[in-house]
């Protein structure tokens, strides 16, 4: 029995001295808190796309474009690159990439099918990381390519930010031509890289306002064709036009509903009060939801369908309110200086776009829905109408120099970053992205 | 009483064995981060001194490092050139024409130079290996071997014959170095000094292949040369026991909070943020990596919280961006046991 204790307490005392060595820590850890970093656009390398026809590298020069002009990603120059790519199935050289400072790489093919359609493919590499991280390729006929351009575009957009892209869709406009004095205003529609354009309109009478439906292809638009404001529904495919409702008085502001079956609008009555109605398109029924003495106007629902935000002065000047989607509880959210106008709920339901002007100067800023969170985003001598693209990220709006002779189309970043004109064939104004992606 | 002491001995080894394996050390006091100024904060605490020793020996009293034995003598290689035979003398080398002198170390020279350096490689750790025993600091004298083997010409001649135009006629054996140069000052002989001393012995041999240099001057070169063997030239050399210990003397430093928010910085300015994000809380990374002693991340970075999918996922790999872009990273090398790993958290809210 002693030897048995003896052994027992050998046991334990080389079991503690095995622990008290065991627990010196071999190597410490350092830990460091990183709380801000740079903003800066992302650079990628984009090598044009293997093709018989020179169509891959017309494809990757819209996929940069539209990349570029995003500002979130600096492309870089094709001269710098060092190796060339001539499989775009075998993984790169990535050191050759990380030498140039790319951080991504776009590499692809295109190829005719037997039966004419094309065939688009597509990798994205991460070089830092060694590793692909999207492999796509489509199918379409050949007029298609510059949407083929835009989807992957909005594949990469969406791997490397995080957030839905919004190249692959278009903008409507009303597009200003002739002399101050005797305007001529009709609609168009483009890619929202300004390709593909085309009017919708001849231009005999004034059409305003123009909105996009978000889930068919219409839009609703105002227009002076009868004599008097009045709104109209353009289906986009057959050219096809509806008055909606045949409304005594002036109607005017539509805009669509997010489910695409109400269009509200403002309808003035001889008694000058202009209030907010809202139409189903398919019963016709109409449903007042504001009541007031005062200017109420510029309605914009919520992406959930739930409120309404729109422009009133029933307070004594221009400010902007929300409500509920059928009427109730209209509460102001405005209270900075100036007059606020034209609010545009974001596609994510975060932010709401305003134009605000103070002095002589028109600004375009962004606010929380309840009212926090004022942020001016760009100031100019005249500029409204923002719209916000469908990931709610970019915002759209016109802006008239001072001394131009007309307003052109801008688009800026959420952040304020990234100022860019859209190119147009004339003058432009009140642009129009629709609601939701398409 | 014999079970008494039983229960009571298995009881407390218990308890020792809970205490040991299940309480962890109280946390740390984490100080708020701050943008210092650089005043150096050496904290006194020394958790994990450590002696220099050998980790398998017993602890003895006073700390003592492995003793370092002198390596073996290694012969002198004496067949140069083309021969078969060991030859008594070294082989003068032949006048050679003038201007096809100039043209023809231009290139043969930086084929062989590189030649001999891997060969270099392969060979001294090959005699390392036999003759000398693994040196427990990395303070032992690496150049002993290297010294050893380098001069070998028979490789780099045969390396210059391959290279040789058919219009050029080099010497038919490459002369023997008669330099040795001494045994580095720097008691610190790591690989990269290994490749520095090769160069200079490159640069003598193509000096001494012009026939300018007389033999006079050769042999007041060769003069001022020592001739002596290089004696073990290693910093520490004990002829004790070894006591228990580690590889090196560790001291249990940690990182100043200047090195901290230089590491800080260098990591910041490669972190491009995923700006616009809708929820800022998706934004938060935290990162894992190991170091290497020259500041390049070893392995790849380990995401240990955030990540996901959406904005989760491009968050977390701007911060993998961000750690494997910026590296090498500059830290003092002699700490290096305390930024071997790193975790960093990335928390952009207060940008927005």
């Amino acid at each position: 029995m002693k030897t048995v204790m003896r052994a027992l307490l050998l046991v334990a005392g080389v079991a503690a001295a095995f622990s008290a060595a065991a627990t010196l820590p071999a190597r410490a850890l350092v830990e460091i808190d990183i709380n801000k970093g740079v903003v800066e656009p992302l650079p990628i390398a984009i090598t044009d796309f293997l093709s018989a026809d020179g169509t891959g590298t017309e494809i990757a020069g819209v996929v940069e474009a539209d990349l570029r002009r995003s500002g979130l990603f600096a492309p870089i120059e094709k001269s710098a690159f060092i190796e060339k790519i001539s499989n775009p199935d075998v993984a790169p050289r990535f050191e050759d990439w990380k030498v140039i400072n790319a951080q991504a790489l776009v590499t692809g093919r295109v190829t005719e099918e037997p039966d004419g359609r094309l065939r688009a493919e597509y990798r994205l590499w991460d070089t830092f990381a060694g590793q692909q991280l999207i492999g796509e390729q489509f199918f379409s006929n050949r007029s298609n390519w510059r949407r083929i351009a835009h989807i992957i575009a909005d594949s990469i957009y969406e791997r490397l930010t995080g957030e839905s892209g919004y190249f692959d869709t278009r903008i409507v406009y009303v597009s200003e031509s002739g002399p101050k004095d005797s305007r001529v205003k009709r609609l168009a529609i483009m890619d929202q890289d300004g390709a593909n354009h085309r009017y919708l309109t001849e231009g005999h009478t004034l059409a305003l306002t123009p909105r996009f439906s978000p889930t068919r292809q219409e839009i609703t638009y105002m227009s002076y064709e009868s004599g008097h404001p009045q709104v109209y529904l353009l289906q986009l495919e057959t050219g096809q036009r509806e008055l909606i409702g045949n409304f005594p008085g002036m109607s005017f502001a539509p805009r669509f509903s997010p489910d695409g079956q109400k269009v509200i609008m403002s309808l003035l009555r001889d008694d000058g009060n202009s209030n907010l109605f809202a139409m189903d398109l398919r019963s016709r029924n109409t449903t007042r939801l504001t009541s007031s003495n005062a200017i109420d106007t510029s309605p914009s629902y919520s992406p959930d369908g739930s409120r309404i935000v729109f422009t009133s002065d029933r307070g004594g000047s221009t400010q902007i309110y929300v409500m509920n989607a059928d009427g109730s509880d209209p509460h102001r959210i405005s209270f900075g200086p100036g007059r606020y106008s034209t609010p545009v709920w974001s596609p994510r339901g975060d932010l709401i776009a305003f134009t605000r002007q103070t002095g002589g100067e028109f600004s375009i800023g962004v606010m929380h829905p309840d009212g926090t969170g004022e942020r001016i985003l760009s100031t100019g001598f005249l500029q409204e109408g923002p719209t916000w693209a469908p990931n709610g990220r970019v915002i759209m709006f016109f802006r008239q120099d001072a001394g131009a002779a007309g307003p052109k189309l801008y688009t800026i970043d959420l952040t304020g970053r990234n100022e860019q004109q859209i190119p147009t064939p004339a003058f432009a104004s009140d642009p129009a992205w629709p609601p939701l992606l398409e | 009483m014999k079970a008494g002491l039983t229960t009571s001995v298995v009881m407390h080894a218990v308890l020792i064995g809970l205490g040991l394996f299940s309480l962890s050390s109280p946390h740390s006091f984490e100080a708020p981060d701050v943008e210092s100024l650089p005043v150096d904060i050496v904290p006194v605490e020394s958790i994990t001194q450590t002696q220099e020793g050998d980790k398998k020996a017993p602890m003895i009293e006073h700390s003592a490092p492995r003793p370092t034995v002198n390596p073996k003598k290694v012969q002198d290689a004496t067949r140069v050139g083309d021969n078969e035979v060991d030859l008594k003398t070294p082989p003068t080398p032949e006048p050679k024409p003038r201007p096809v002198e100039k043209a023809a170390p231009a290139e043969p020279e930086p084929t062989p130079a590189p030649e001999p350096e891997k060969s270099n490689k392969p060979a001294p750790s090959q005699a390392s290996a036999e003759d000398i025993p693994v040196p427990a600091t990395e303070r032992e004298p690496e150049p002993q071997p290297k010294h050893e083997v380098m001069p070998d010409p028979a490789k780099q001649a045969a390396v210059a014959e391959n290279v040789e135009s058919p219009n050029v006629k080099l010497p038919e054996s490459a002369p023997i170095p008669e330099a040795r140069p001494r045994p580095p000052q720097a008691q610190t002989a790591k690989a990269p000094e290994r490749k520095v001393s090769d160069k200079p012995p490159q640069e003598k041999k193509t000096a001494e292949r012009e026939p300018e240099k007389t033999d006079d001057l050769l042999d007041e070169v060769a003069a001022l040369l020592d001739k002596q063997k290089s004696s073990g030239g290693g910093a520490k050399r004990s002829t004790q026991q070894a006591s228990l210990g580690t590889e090196e003397t560790t001291t249990g430093e940690k990182l100043t909070q200047s090195e901290m928010d230089a590491l800080r910085s260098q990591i910041q300015r490669c972190w491009n943020v995923p700006v616009g994000a809708a929820n800022v809380e998706d934004l938060k990374v935290s990162i894992q990596f190991h170091l290497d002693r020259a500041g390049e991340v070893q392995g790849s970075p380990v995401i240990l919280s955030g990540g996901g999918t959406g904005v989760q996922r491009v968050a977390a790999e701007s911060a993998r961006r961000a750690v494997l872009q910026c590296a090498p990273y500059d830290l003092p090398s002699e700490k290096y046991e305390a930024w071997a790993d790193v975790i960093v958290h990335f928390d952009p809210s207060e940008m927005f």
